[in-house]
C-alpha cells in the first residue's frame, strides 16, 4: 500500500521525538518513512477474530522493596556529559 | 578454513600442549592483522594479559571451566565495566561502561578472555553492519559482501577465526542472519533465558543475547555458561526442556518467488537429508507467519523510540553545544544518530502517536498474540519449524543501504521467533556456487534449546 507523509507531518514527528532533522533532509526522510509505513500497512487487511489484546498469560515479577547500596552510583553520574559533585548539570528548564 | 572447537582447545590446555597465553596470542594476532573491520576495539595488551593471568591461575588451582582461557568477543552493545561500549554510534563514542553486564560477569567467573568488542549496526538496528557509524564490516567469504547484521562484527570475527566464540544480540534476526551469511552457528535463545542486564536496550520485548560459534557443540557450551535467572532482569527465568525427538518437522508454506534459487535448492537438499535420517517433514499452514515482518516493523520501532529517548545529551555520551534544553535534546540526537536510527525513532513515534495508535500498535500487539498461538500449536506436534535462515546469501556492500524496506525483507524468516518468544537456531547448510554460505533455521518450543542443538548436530552431519 502506498502512503504519503508531508514535510509538515515529519516536522511534527521530529518535534515529538526530540530529534532535529535538517531542512535539506526533510523531503527524503518523509519519503523513507512513508515507504516504511506503506510496508507495515499490510496488517490493516488482516482479519482477527475475538482475540484478547495479549493472550500470553504474563505475570508481574516483583522483588522485595529493600534498599541496596550501589557502589557504582558515582560512576553513573560521571558518565553524564556535564556534571558537578553529585549532580547532573542541565540547561535552564523554566524560562 | 576449519578452526578448532572449544572442547578440542580445552583438551589441549588441560594436557598442557598449549598455554592460555599462546592460545590467546594466536587469535589476537589474527584479529590485529585482519582488515575486515570486525572489531571496533581490540583491548590493550595489558588488559588481555591480566585476563590471561586469571585463566592460567584457574588451571593451576584446578578451578578451570571448559571456557577458561578461551578468547571471546563482545558485541559493542554489551557493557564491560571500565571499557568503552559505543553501540557503534557516534552518540556513545566516548562512553565508558560503569558496570558489567550479567553475561560479562559470568564470563569473568568462567575465566574466558574477552579480547575486544565487535562492530555492529548502530544500536543493533540493521541487517548488514552498514549502519555502524564506523564503517561496514566485510564478509570473510567475499569482502565485497556484507556479513549481515546487526551482529555482523561478531559473525565475521568468529568466521575468520579472530575469536573462538562471540556474543551477539538478536531482536529480529541479528544473530541468525549474520551467522547464515558467514557460515557459522547462531542461536536466538528463548526470550528470558539469558539476562538482558547490561545489554543496551533496543526493543525490550524482543531483545535476547545469544552465542555465535563455529559449531553447534560450541554454541551449547557457550550458551550454558551465560544463561539463567538474574535478579537484575525481571523477565529472566531458569527453565529447560529435555530432548525427546518425535522426528517430525514442519515447514511453513511460503511464497517461493521471493527466495533465491540456490537458497531453495540447498534447503531442499537438507530436507531430503533429514528425511533419510528418518524425519517426517510436513508442509503446514501458518497463516500469519509472513505477517510477523510487518508486526515486527511496528512494535520494534515503537520500543526503539521509547528506549532511545534516554540518549538525550544529558545523561550519557556526547552532547551538542546548544543553549536551550529542547535544542540540546534535538540537536544532540539529530547530529549523533545515524539515518536508520533516526528513521526508526520517527516511525516508532508515528505508530505510537494519537490517532494512529490503535491502527498500528494495538493491531500489531493483537496479531503478535495470534502468531504466538500459531507457533505454539504447531510445536505441540512437531520438534521444530524448519526454514531457510535468510531468503538470499550475503548481498553486496552498498546494495540495499538506501532502500530500508528491501533491507527489512532479509528478516522474513527470522522475526517470527522473536515475535513469539521462541528459540531458533541457524546452522550452516552449504554454500552457493559463488562460495557464499547459506543456513537453515530451526524454530523450537519455548525453552527447547536442547532439542534445537540435537537437530543442529544432525544438519552438521548431513550437509
Amino acid at each position: 500500500m502506498s502512503k504519503t507523509l508531508t514535510v509538515e507531518e515529519t516536522k511534527r514527528l521530529a518535534t515529538l521525538a526530540r530529534l532535529t532533522v535538517p531542512e535539506g533532509e526533510l523531503e527524503a526522510v518523509s519519503q523513507d518513512i512513508a515507504n516504511i509505513l506503506g510496508f507495515v500497512d499490510t496488517i490493516q487487511s488482516v482479519q482477527l477474530g475475538d482475540q484478547a489484546a495479549d493472550s500470553s498469560n504474563l505475570t508481574n515479577v516483583f522483588r522485595e522493596d529493600a534498599v541496596h547500596p550501589l557502589a557504582a552510583a558515582h560512576d553513573l553520574i560521571e558518565v553524564a556529559p556535564l556534571h558537578q559533585d553529585h549532580f547532573v548539570k542541565v540547561p535552564k528548564v523554566i524560562e | 578454513m576449519e578452526y578448532p572447537t572449544i572442547e578440542q582447545l580445552h583438551t589441549k590446555l588441560i594436557n598442557k600442549e598449549i598455554t592460555v597465553a599462546d592460545l590467546v596470542a594466536e587469535y589476537v594476532d589474527r584479529a590485529k592483522a585482519s582488515d575486515l573491520n570486525a572489531f571496533r576495539e581490540i583491548f590493550a595488551d595489558t588488559d588481555i594479559a591480566a585476563q590471561v593471568a586469571v585463566a592460567e591461575a584457574m588451571f593451576q588451582q584446578g578451578t578451570a571451566t571448559v571456557l577458561t582461557g578461551m578468547p571471546i568477543a563482545l558485541k559493542d552493545n554489551i557493557l564491560f565495566g571500565g571499557h568503552v561500549v559505543s553501540g557503534s554510534s557516534k552518540m556513545l563514542e566516548h562512553y565508558t561502561a560503569s558496570y558489567d553486564a550479567t553475561v560479562v560477569a559470568k564470563m569473568k567467573e568462567a575465566g574466558a578472555v574477552i579480547i575486544g568488542r565487535t562492530n555492529m549496526d548502530e544500536f543493533a538496528m540493521g541487517s548488514s553492519t552498514e549502519n555502524s557509524a564506523y564503517g561496514p564490516t566485510k564478509n570473510p567469504h567475499d569482502t565485497s559482501k556484507v556479513p549481515g547484521g546487526s551482529s555482523g562484527g561478531s559473525a565475521a570475527a568468529v568466521a575468520a577465526g579472530l575469536c573462538v566464540a562471540a556474543f551477539g544480540s538478536d531482536t529480529g534476526g541479528s544473530i541468525r542472519q549474520p551467522a547464515a551469511f558467514t557460515g557459522i552457528v547462531g542461536l536466538l535463545p528463548t526470550y528470558g533465558s539469558v539476562s538482558r542486564h547490561g545489554l543496551m536496550a533496543m526493543g525490550s520485548s524482543l531483545d535476547v543475547i545469544g552465542p555465535m560459534t563455529h559449531t553447534v557443540g560450541d554454541a551449547k557450551i557457550f550458551y550454558d555458561a551465560f544463561k539463567g535467572k538474574d535478579s537484575y532482569d525481571g523477565t529472566s527465568q531458569e527453565q529447560s526442556i529435555a530432548v525427546s525427538l518425535k522426528k517430525k518437522l514442519a515447514m511453513p508454506k511460503f511464497d517461493k518467488g521471493g527466495i533465491d534459487p540456490e537458497v531453495l535448492s540447498n534447503f531442499e537438499m537438507i530436507v531430503e537429508g533429514l528425511k533419510k535420517e528418518g524425519f517426517t517433514i510436513d508442509e503446514i499452514e501458518l497463516p500469519h507467519f509472513a505477517d510477523a515482518l510487518a508486526v515486527y516493523y511496528i512494535l520494534m520501532p515503537a520500543e526503539v523510540s521509547s528506549n532511545l529517548a534516554r540518549l538525550d545529551g544529558i545523561r550519557y555520551g556526547d552532547r551538542a553545544e546548544s543553549v536551550s534544553i529542547n535544542d540540546v535534546y534535538g540537536d544532540t540526537r539529530g547530529a549523533l544518530f545515524g539515518p536508520e536510527t533516526r528513521r526508526r525513532i520517527l516511525v516508532g513515534t508515528y505508530v505510537l502517536s494519537h490517532g494512529y495508535y490503535d491502527a498500528y500498535y494495538n493491531k500489531a500487539v493483537a496479531l503478535r498474540a495470534t502468531i504466538r498461538k500459531e507457533l505454539e500449536q504447531a510445536l505441540e506436534t512437531y520438534d521444530a519449524i524448519l526454514t531457510p535462515t535468510t531468503p538470499t546469501p550475503a548481498f553486496g556492500i552498498g546494495e540495499k543501504v538506501n532502500d530500508p524496506v528491501s533491507m527489512y525483507l532479509s528478516d522474513l524468516f527470522t522475526v517470527p521467533a522473536n515475535i513469539a518468544h521462541h528459540p531458533a537456531l541457524s546452522v550452516p547448510s552449504g554454500k552457493s556456487a559463488a562460495g557464499l554460505p547459506v543456513g537453515v533455521q530451526f524454530i523450537g518450543a519455548r525453552f527447547g534449546e536442547e532439542t534445537l542443538f540435537a537437530l543442529g548436530k544432525i544438519v552438521e552431519d548431513i550437509r
